[in-house]
């Protein structure tokens, strides 16, 4: 039985990439459609009813966390449900592995079965269930099992490449048999491998562990092998490199293959993308808790829009919310203003007649009235037609020379980023911007980083 | 007493506006740009007026024809076969403007100021030369031809410096003139300018002054001038209290010299001005702010849209939260789409407009 989960929640990059939001809280906590990141993936967890313990691993500050753990422990209490969550901080960053194998004891108690892992930034609608099915249905078969990965099939890898801008993917990619066993792993290949990607999830058995200790012997030889000058930390064990990469000498793993969406969050266009797609899910999943913020459609709301209810919209002159907005606490938004594919954080006010498009607004943040926030985006459906066309290459002109002028993303367009506290004057026009946090714009800003 | 208004050819630099009609005709505070001029020769005692046109469009000829009521005056059209550059169409319309011995106006149509035009008769009469320009000062004049004065007689004119490299002076040729009949006859009957080729001649027998142009004064020819022009215009306005302004007591106006047709509807909740044209039968939707803009007639800019020094075209509709600015310029029934923005785009008439314009660009 499967009563463990683990999740690699991270914290040793400093979330560079999800800067500037990272500048003003941590990637996971970083709310999507209406509560932290990590909320999703342990909601998820939960649905798993033989689940009796959450591990998160990582090396944030426990405070970043605490209060998200002790929420889920007294809910999960109060409801009578037999599981809890515990944080295992590291002692430094251990890399995507390292953690697994530190806590080891802990993960290991009480013998189970077999335990999920799961990266902490990875938004998909989480088919964990059918996961362990499929694992518990080859443990019958096959006797011994050591791993089943969670295979993402690329719907289009044409246009994943032209998104990508070249053929070398950014993902560890899985080559298999019919039945599913992986024969090949490759992280990052330069060239087509197969269009199945790493997803993140797994489910490991107590075989990881001879896995983990044979990396640790290993990299403990390089380090100290004096005719290596290289510097070798052997505390830290990567997943994909020292461990997914020896597959094909790790018995029988298997990859279970998923089709739905998917996606890694490393850049904050990758959580207004998250956002979205976790909006259209709890749109058209009924029985989620959250449906309590989710607006009725009207001629102010075009659906799905989340607004937290201590949060203050003035549907007077026509304003119009949505699709895919995300409105938090105590937020107050004025008469006439248009938003739509964005992120409002806690505590911020828009002045009346405002627009704000494809955009993240952090908290406490103050925008004017007539101000216009824009992200111009990538019109995803537009350039799927052009690569059906013309193949990638011919998309990879188009998107570069358009990129010439975007900053750092690639794969989801052009968005618009104020960090916490800033101030946007009357009548302003941000487009394509990063705004770092506590500024006061009293200018137009196109295509820039404000520091 | 006679005028001439050199209008011209086809206004190709204020297009796409004048994709649909005749650059006189285009409205300018509401007003026809060539009415602004004709209103001004009446006024000072005109009779005959000759329109010098490349070209001569029906609609034209119409129109001007309620004018010739209007004002009781006789307008002619003055056609050139080929264009017969500034002194041609002088000698082209020969017959009308020397049939007596008053002087003869000259109007560039391109300038807006206020033509003072019986203060500029005095003068001319006074000083008994044969010919006077209006001069207006400018920041620049290198970029113009200066006039320079006769250090003895005042206002009269010694010499023209073309785009002078050291400051000689900070007076340009302002486009208008008075000229005595006399002066028709220093003119030959093919393509000749007047500033190169007739006022020399003036200048060496000491029979040119100048007349220095109070108040403002703006070559329009270009939507990036026919905007500084209207706020000209505007404050020129609001300075004589005119009764046209809308009131600065109505809650949606800020800043003052706008100017709304009665027949225009303004919705609540608006921010309007400063400098700003609304034409006749506009709607503006509910908080909509713009700034610094003509809308043409018959426009619709709906709720919450943001427009600022833009010239939107007759019949044209601007969708709820568009920004528009930069200088754009909606040619006549263009359509921009609900929250797109535009920035310096000349978009051509009957166009519609779905996506983000950027950068200042034509749009075909």
């Amino acid at each position: 039985m499967i009563s463990k989960a683990v999740v690699m929640v991270g914290g040793g990059s400093r979330g560079t990439r999800f800067r500037p939001l990272a500048l003003d809280q941590a990637k996971i906590m970083f709310p999507i459609a209406g509560k932290p990141l990590l909320a999703h993936t342990i909601d998820a967890i939960l649905t798993v009813p033989t689940i009796k313990e959450i591990l998160l691993i990582g090396f944030y500050d426990a405070s970043v966390i605490s209060d998200l753990i002790l929420d889920f422990n007294t809910q999960l209490k109060f409801s009578g449900r037999d599981c809890t969550l515990k944080y295992l901080k590291e002692f430094k960053a251990l890399g995507t592995a390292g953690g697994l194998y530190h806590f080891r004891e802990e993960i290991l108690r009480g013998n189970p079965d077999g335990f999920l892992v799961i990266h902490g930034d990875i938004v998909c609608s989480f088919p964990l269930q059918d996961m362990i099915r499929v694992y518990e249905t080859k443990v019958r078969e096959a006797e011994k099992i050591d791993a089943l990965l969670f295979g993402v099939k690329l719907s289009n890898y044409d246009l994943f490449v032209a998104l990508n801008g070249s053929e070398q993917s950014s993902f560890g990619t899985i080559a298999s048999q019919d039945d599913g066993k992986v024969v090949h792993y490759v992280e990052k290949p330069e060239s087509k491998i197969s269009d199945v990607i790493n997803g993140g999830i797994y489910i490991f058995n107590e075989s990881l562990f001879r896995r983990l200790s044979h990396a640790k012997i290993s990299k403990i030889t390089i380090a100290n092998d004096n005719t290596n000058f290289e510097f070798v930390d052997e505390d830290v064990i990567s997943m994909e490199k020292d461990i997914l990469h020896n597959i094909p000498d790790f018995g029988k793993t298997y990859v279970y293959q998923y089709k739905g969406f998917w996606k890694a969050i490393k850049t904050p266009s990758d959580a207004l993308w998250a956002n979205e797609l976790y909006l259209e899910r709890i749109a058209q999943d009924k029985s989620v808790v959250a449906n309590k913020m989710l607006q009725k459609p009207s001629i102010n709301i075009k659906p799905p829009v989340l607004i937290h209810p201590s949060a203050t919209v003035n549907y007077e002159n026509g304003t119009k919310i949505g699709p895919y907005v995300s409105i938090g606490r105590n937020c107050v938004v004025g008469a006439g203003t248009r938003i739509s594919n964005s992120i409002i954080l806690d505590g911020c006010e828009v002045g009346e007649n405002s627009i704000i498009l494809n955009s993240i607004i952090s908290l406490n943040c103050k925008i004017g009235n007539w101000s216009r926030i824009e992200g111009t985006g990538i019109n995803l459906i537009s350039i799927n037609d052009i690569v059906k066309r013309n193949g990638p290459t011919k998309i990879k002109k188009v998107l570069n020379a358009d990129n010439s002028r975007v900053i750092g993303i690639k794969d989801s367009g052009n968005i618009c980023i104020l960090g916490s506290g800033t101030h946007i004057n009357d009548d302003l026009y941000v487009l394509n911007s990063f705004i770092l946090p506590n500024k006061s714009i009293k200018d137009d800003v196109r295509y820039e980083i404000v520091m | 007493m006679k005028g001439l208004i050199l209008v011209g050819g086809y206004g190709t630099r204020l297009r796409p506006l004048t994709l649909s009609l005749p650059k006189p005709l285009v409205e300018f505070g509401n007003r026809p740009m060539i009415l602004h001029q004709i209103e001004a020769l009446a006024n000072a005692g005109c009779t005959d007026i000759v329109l010098a046109v490349n070209y001569k469009p029906e609609v034209m000829v119409g129109a001007l024809k309620q004018y010739e009521k209007e004002y009781g005056v006789n307008i002619t059209f003055s056609v050139e076969e080929e264009p017969l550059g500034t002194a041609g169409p002088l000698k082209l319309a020969e017959k009308i403007l020397t049939k007596d011995d008053t002087p003869i106006f000259v109007l560039n149509s391109d300038v807006i100021c206020e033509y003072p035009l019986t203060d500029l008769l005095k003068f001319h009469t006074d000083h008994g030369g044969e010919a006077t320009i209006v001069a207006t000062k400018v920041d620049e004049p290198s970029k113009y031809g200066v006039i320079v004065h006769d250090r003895d007689v005042p206002n009269l004119i010694e010499r023209f410096v073309e785009k002078p490299v050291e400051f000689v002076g900070n007076r340009i040729n302002a486009g208008i003139y008075v000229l005595n009949p006399s002066v028709i006859d220093l003119i030959e009957m093919r393509p000749t300018s007047i500033e190169h080729e007739t006022f020399p001649i003036l200048v060496e027998n000491k029979k040119l002054f100048s007349f220095d142009l109070p108040g403002y004064w703006m070559d329009v020819g270009q939507p990036k001038d026919f905007l500084s022009g209207m706020c000209l215009y505007l404050s020129a306005l609001t300075k004589k209290n005119s009764p046209l302004l809308t009131s600065t007591s109505e809650d949606y106006i800020n800043g003052g010299n706008v100017l709304i047709d009665k027949s225009a509807k303004i919705g609540k909740g608006c921010k309007i001005g400063p400098n700003v044209v609304i034409g006749p039968n506009c709607i503006i939707g509910d908080g909509v702010r713009i700034q610094r803009s003509t809308i043409l007639k018959n426009s619709q800019i709906k709720d919450h849209a943001w427009v600022k020094s833009t010239i939107v075209g007759w019949n044209s509709t601007v969708g709820k939260w568009a920004r528009l600015e930069g200088v754009t310029v909606l040619g006549e029934d263009v359509t921009v789409k609900d929250e797109v923005y535009v920035n310096g785009g000349k978009v051509l008439p009957h166009k519609s407009i779905k996506d983000n314009v950027e950068t200042p660009q034509i749009i075909m």
